[in-house]
């Protein structure tokens, strides 16, 4: 072959086939992992991306679901869905519901403060509170005045009030003697009442450990 | 927050659309003795998650009972003339297929009818001259109970 072709294009032959196997040699030994190292970064990259991309959607659903129901919230707050349940509160409310319903008086008992049982208010580190009010001894002259109370009296106290239990009674007919004390001015009374609600608020649980008799602010009720 | 919001919300009850279907179901004869009206909604906090009745991503509660359970009672007499017992029965009775029909998906009974007469037309009775003891009066009245879900 040499004496065919000559020996210095045999030596550019054989310098050519080995700049060819030393750029291969480069290619496969260098750039080729490189190129999986790249590859294999850039897979990652759009797997970053495609989370991130993922966790702005979901961003993006809790701003419109906060911006949808954030002054829901507020009014729930401002109305005192959040608040506690102090003897003052009800004190107030209870004038408040007399003179709005229209009765000469009436007694009301409140029990303890009790607690209901809910998963997703104890997920958020709060608790349901419930105080039963009983309501009797109402001198009214008429029916409409107790319905007018049991309507009222979710207006007057702050979010919740749930009307549990409502007995009416006729105690007296209306006849002449009755309608001649009401001329006079006297109380006149035809109808007995009972009713029972249930006031429901939501606070957060105080923090873990027993509270002395000293830690309840005056006129609140130990939650 | 707003998910217990929306079960405590549920569970209350505004009576006046209750009343004021009841008050044009009676007509002007019919005179109210007492009148009960009771809301049962202490069993819905325990029934689901209120997050996931929101959600709806499980059946929380029986249809019918998501807002608890309304039981009325009242007792009545009749008044503008002096019906006899078997006119009483059936206007108290034709009182029951009213409510019924005002009150859908209501369970409307007649807890105590005139003259103490069961539904089943089970009664008692004196014939002949009978001597009633003093003070003791024949009670005229009858009670109803409808049990439903509020309106």
């Amino acid at each position: 072959m040499i004496k065919l072709i000559g020996f210095r294009r045999t030596v550019l032959l054989a310098c050519l086939m080995a700049l060819n196997l030393s750029v291969l040699g480069i290619y496969f030994l260098s750039i080729g992992p490189m190129l999986d190292n790249v590859t294999s970064q850039r897979d990652s990259v759009n797997g970053q991306i495609t989370e991130l991309r993922t966790k702005i959607n979901g961003i993006k659903q809790d701003m419109v679901y906060e911006k949808d129901n954030l002054p829901k919230y507020n009014e729930l707050k401002d109305n005192g869905f959040f608040q506690n349940q102090d003897r003052f509160t009800i004190s107030r409310a209870m004038e408040d519901l007399r003179v709005k319903a229209g009765i000469a008086s009436f007694s009301y008992a409140v029990g303890d403060v009790a607690e209901i049982p809910n998963e997703d208010a104890k997920a958020v580190n709060y608790k349901l509170i419930n105080s039963r009010i009983k309501v009797d001894k109402i001198v009214s002259p008429l029916d409409s005045n107790i319905y007018l109370l049991a309507q009222d009296m979710a207006s007057v106290l702050p979010h919740y009030v749930r009307i549990q239990d409502m007995n009416i009674r006729r105690s007296a007919e209306v006849n002449e003697a009755a309608l001649k004390d009401i001329a006079e001015g006297k109380p006149a009374n035809f109808v007995n009442a009972d009713l029972e609600f249930d006031w429901i608020t939501m606070v957060p649980k105080p923090d873990a450990g027993p509270a002395g008799p000293g830690d309840v602010p005056a006129g609140f009720r130990r939650q | 927050m707003l998910a217990i919001q929306k079960l405590v919300n549920d569970s209350t009850v505004d009576i006046t659309p209750t009343l004021n279907v009841l008050h044009h179901a009676l007509d002007n004869d019919i005179k109210l003795s007492s009148l009960s009206f009771t809301h049962d909604a202490k069993g819905l906090f325990g029934l689901a998650k209120a997050s996931a009745a929101i959600h709806k991503s499980v059946a929380p509660v029986p249809a019918g009972q998501e807002r608890g359970k309304v039981t009325i009672k009242f007792k009545f007499t009749l008044v503008g003339g002096s019906l006899d017992l078997e006119h009483k029965v059936q206007r108290a009775e034709s009182l029951q297929k009213s409510l019924q029909q005002r009150f859908p998906g209501y369970d409307v009974r007649i807890a105590s009818q005139f003259g103490s007469v069961t539904p089943t037309g089970q009664f008692k009775g004196e014939a002949g001259a009978t001597v009633q003891p003093p003070g003791v009066k024949q009670e005229d009245s009858a009670e109803f109970e409808m049990t439903g879900p509020p309106l």
